[in-house]
């Protein structure tokens, strides 16, 4: 039912007026839904991100419960763990757990989720992914690609690339015996059931780095600490409490993934709370894997006060637990964990970016109001030969497509040498014929008279531009500066094409090679864009009859 | 001219635009010119430029790529009738004076506001087929209609679900990729509530209320009202959006392609302007690139005329 008029308000029946609300309001839904969804992904880790709901039942679930995940968030075709009545793994003659695979196996063409180009599943002959002695799944490009090993349906999963190991390789929990005052023997003795020498082992585990392994004296120190806020600090990991040392995991890896066992591993983040069975704080610095138990009922809410968390060994026994502890997670820091990580994340730098964005943007909004108000005086309040035909030579220019320009624009701040200098943002923004436009027919229609009595007093035209026409366009102004602004807090093709560099990086440019970078980590891009968006929101918000009136002046009167 | 006063009053005039005329020039009119003639040369960073004559429009006219991305172009047009149409009737029905309309005002500008990398990066994620919001709210409707998959009773899994910027479908023996639905929607969504409705509300509520009331005398229906009154009152306004929607489309997908499709599935989303940009700034073939913006300029610059003359017969036939 449309009506075109207005003032019939009295005439309006309630069914009419319910149906209008009702299509108003549907529409209003479908604008929130998209940002409210953004807005809740930029506060969940990124595991949550990729849960649940259309993960299939051939992906094998964890202990926990949920499905197992790559790093990048994919589900993880793969075996299931043998499990006997009481739902313990069941432990093959070999000492190994045993698995079959998930039956029947749906993995039709090896994965179907799996992005080739990151290593899709190593598969036999029949067609079926496989998978290494711990099931898990054999990646093709990152195995060593041994004909046998490979038509053997098995092998270990060894990583060429010590790169990969951030994104593929599983955390690697290191045992307990570790710790001992022998603990590179043990180290040495455990990991030699992958690798043919400790020097193997520790490039392709660790990229040439030694994981985290306490000598005796270390253990004494930290001892000594048990009650103190300082943190021992070794390879970059610092702990505090001596409760923890049986379950000590040292290499920083992403969120989520599998250890050795093929159990899910999630990390609490850095600078959440752990207090163990004594309730003691236990401070993490790096991510410390743990996850939940199935069991436990403080589980549900992992939001909420206390997480109970487990944390498994690889050469545990299946079913024991090393350690318990039980875990407060700071609310506030959860929540604002991937805003804290974005703002403060030395990798991407979005403070830098963000003042780089606020400079550019300020400059031209100042450049812009500038020129267009002088041009628009001119064009307006001035009488010279010529005025009229400048502008309409203005106003045709309006036409012009923005690709048209692109690339000569390029080639001449290439010859400037402008290229990656805040100018080249700066300076090609300057002015505007569409602001020039909007300010004159703002300053048509001020009054002559302010302006003759000015002159009169012998006020240079300058002052008269200054003093008088540039306080009554206010509004005018006002609007061509949010637009301006907004605009610009915007522009991401240009400044992706003349200034990529990261020193004059902007925030938009930011932002995408951002995404490009992290690919899945969604709830961190998420948090970058509402990041991004607040500026230009805020400015709406304050300034919205000033939007709202600069889209009507420029369409009506144009 | 040739008198002193109006000479100065020249200089006066062109010193006050001379700070916006020299940008101005710089950055607008010279790469016009600069446009026109790049592209007669074939022009790569690496060599000198050499004279091609029409070899680059010939490249470009000729190949059947460009026809096709001229093609896709057109199709993500398909969006401005369809936004036009919902910002109309949006804008006619907040014009009735509801409650909370300043609220659904506001509420429809915000893809406006936040447009840009932040949006379409969201919407990439929506489109996502393990964790975008798009398949999991479409899951529910399909258990729902009982839609199974296989061997497994209850479960539909993730590989079954369309992966909206990469999956086509099949459809009559037509290959249709569900990126260019999927995105002209999102178009849609962005636009519907935009800067269109705004022209409209303002141009609804300028029309005189003593014609309705004139016609309400006459017995006219508010079907007859809104074709024979609203309609060809709206017509400047409607002729202004479909001109700079033209204009604006066809030089448009750049971003889009850019951050969520890479122009992909097979070419399906690559539009001419990011055509342009692909070869012009990852290519660095700026003659054939120039050569192309040239045709596009052309084509923008026939269609607005073609525009001028039949939207102000229109314009003159409401009034």
């Amino acid at each position: 039912m449309i009506r075109a008029s207005g003032k019939r308000r009295g005439e309006m029946s309630p069914f009419t007026a319910f149906c209008c609300h009702l299509g108003l309001w549907v529409v209003g839904v479908s604008m929130v839904v998209p940002f409210g969804w953004m807005l809740l992904t930029s506060f969940k880790s990124e595991g949550e991100v990729f849960q649940k709901h259309l993960l299939p039942r051939a992906v094998s679930l964890g202990s926990d419960g949920q499905a197992l995940t790559t790093v990048d968030g994919k589900p993880l075709f793969t075996a299931e763990r043998q499990k006997d009545a009481q739902g313990m793994p069941v432990v093959g003659a070999d000492g190994k757990f045993a698995w079959k695979p998930a039956e029947p196996l749906r993995v039709r063409t090896g994965n179907p989720t799996m992005d080739g180009s990151k290593g899709d599943h190593a598969r036999s002959k029949d067609g079926e992914s496989l998978y290494d002695d711990h099931g898990v799944p054999v990646l093709n490009g990152m195995i060593q690609t041994d004909p046998a090993v490979i038509a053997a349906g098995g092998g270990l999963t060894r990583f060429r690339d010590p790169r990969q190991i951030a994104k593929y390789a599983e955390p690697v929990l290191v045992p307990r015996e570790f710790l001992a005052p022998d603990n590179e023997a043990a180290a040495k003795r455990y990991f030699s059931r992958f690798s043919a020498t400790w020097e193997d082992t520790v490039r392709e585990r660790w990229g040439g780095r030694l994981p985290l392994m306490l000598t005796a004296a270390m253990k004494d120190a930290w001892q000594g600490r048990a009650d103190s806020d300082a943190a021992l600090e070794f390879q970059g990991v610092k702990l505090i409490d001596p409760g923890v040392t049986g379950r000590v995991a040292a290499y920083p890896f992403k969120e989520v993934g599998w250890n050795l066992i093929g159990e899910p591993v999630r990390y609490l983040r850095r600078g959440n709370t752990i207090v163990d069975g004594r309730g003691l704080p236990i401070r993490f610095q790096a991510p410390f894997p743990v996850y939940r138990t199935d069991d436990d009922p403080l589980a549900a809410d992992p939001r909420g006060g206390k997480l109970l968390v487990r944390v498994g060994s690889p050469d545990a026994t299946p079913g024991t637990i090393l350690g318990r502890a039980v875990a407060t997670t700071d609310r506030i820091r959860l929540v604002t964990g991937n805003y804290q990580t974005v703002l403060n994340d030395p990798e991407i730098k979005m403070t830098l970016f963000a003042w780089n964005s606020f400079f550019v943007c300020i400059c031209t909004v100042a450049l812009k109001l500038l020129t267009s108000s002088l041009a628009a005086f001119a064009f307006s309040r001035l009488e010279w030969p010529g005025r009229d035909r400048i502008f309409i030579c203005y106003l045709a220019t309006l036409m012009i497509p923005g690709v048209v320009t692109a690339i000569p624009n390029y080639l001449i701040l290439q010859q400037l040498g402008w290229l990656n200098t805040f100018w080249a943002l700066i300076i090609p923004g300057a002015s505007t014929a569409y602001g020039t436009f909007m300010l004159r027919q703002y300053m048509l229609t001020l009054p002559k008279s302010l302006e003759e009595a000015a002159r009169i007093d012998g006020a240079s035209l300058l002052r008269v531009w200054w003093d008088i026409a540039v306080p009554m366009t206010k509004p005018a102004l006002i609007t061509l500066a949010i637009f301006t602004f907004a605009g610009t807090w915007q522009s991401f093709s240009w400044p992706l094409i003349v200034a990529p560099d990261e020193s004059v990086r902007l925030l938009p440019v930011a932002l995408q090679q951002f995404s490009e970078a992290q690919k899945t980590a969604y709830n961190l891009l998420m948090a970058g864009s509402v990041l991004l968006m607040i500026p230009t929101l805020l400015l709406f918000l304050v300034g919205q009859k000033y939007f709202v009136s600069g889209i009507q002046l420029g369409g009506v009167k144009g | 001219m040739s008198d002193p006063k109006s000479l100065k009053r020249l200089a006066t005039g062109l010193a006050f635009i001379a700070p916006n005329l020299a940008t101005f020039g710089i950055f607008t009119l010279i790469p016009v010119l600069f446009t026109l003639a790049l592209a007669f040369f074939a022009w790569d960073p690496f060599s000198s430029p050499t004279l091609v004559g029409f070899d680059n429009f010939n490249q470009a006219l000729g190949s059947a790529s460009f026809w096709y991305y001229l093609f896709n172009t057109v199709i993500f047009m398909l969006g401005l009738p369809l936004s036009m149409a919902g910002s109309l009737i949006l804008a006619l029905v907040l014009s009735q004076k509801l409650r909370g309309t300043i609220a659904y005002r506001t509420l429809y500008y915000l893809p406006t506001v936040t447009s840009g990398v932040a949006l379409l990066l969201l919407w990439k994620m929506m489109f996502n087929k393990d964790a975008g919001i798009i398949n999991l709210m479409i899951l529910p409707v399909l258990r729902l209609c009982g839609v199974t998959c296989g061997a497994d009773d209850h479960l539909i899994i993730a590989a079954d679900m369309p992966d909206w910027l990469r999956d086509s479908w099949t459809i009559l023996g037509v290959q249709v990729y569900l990126a260019k639905p999927a995105l002209i929607f999102m178009g849609v969504w962005g636009a519907i509530g935009g800067g269109t409705m705004l022209l409209y509300l303002a141009a609804v509520s300028g029309v005189p209320p003593e014609l309705y009331e004139a016609a309400e005398i006459d017995g006219a229906g508010p079907w007859r009202r809104f074709w024979n009154i609203t309609w060809p009152m709206i017509a400047p306004t409607t002729f202004f959006v479909i001109v700079t929607g033209v204009i604006g489309g066809l030089q448009g997908g750049f971003e889009m392609a850019y951050l969520m499709t890479a122009g992909g599935p097979e070419d399906s989303t690559t539009t001419i302007g990011y055509h342009i940009f692909v070869k012009a700034f990852f290519e660095l073939q700026f003659g054939y690139a120039a050569a192309v913006s040239v045709i596009l300029f052309a084509l923008i610059a026939g269609i607005t005329a073609l525009n001028w003359k039949f939207g102000s017969k229109a314009g003159s036939y409401g009034t």
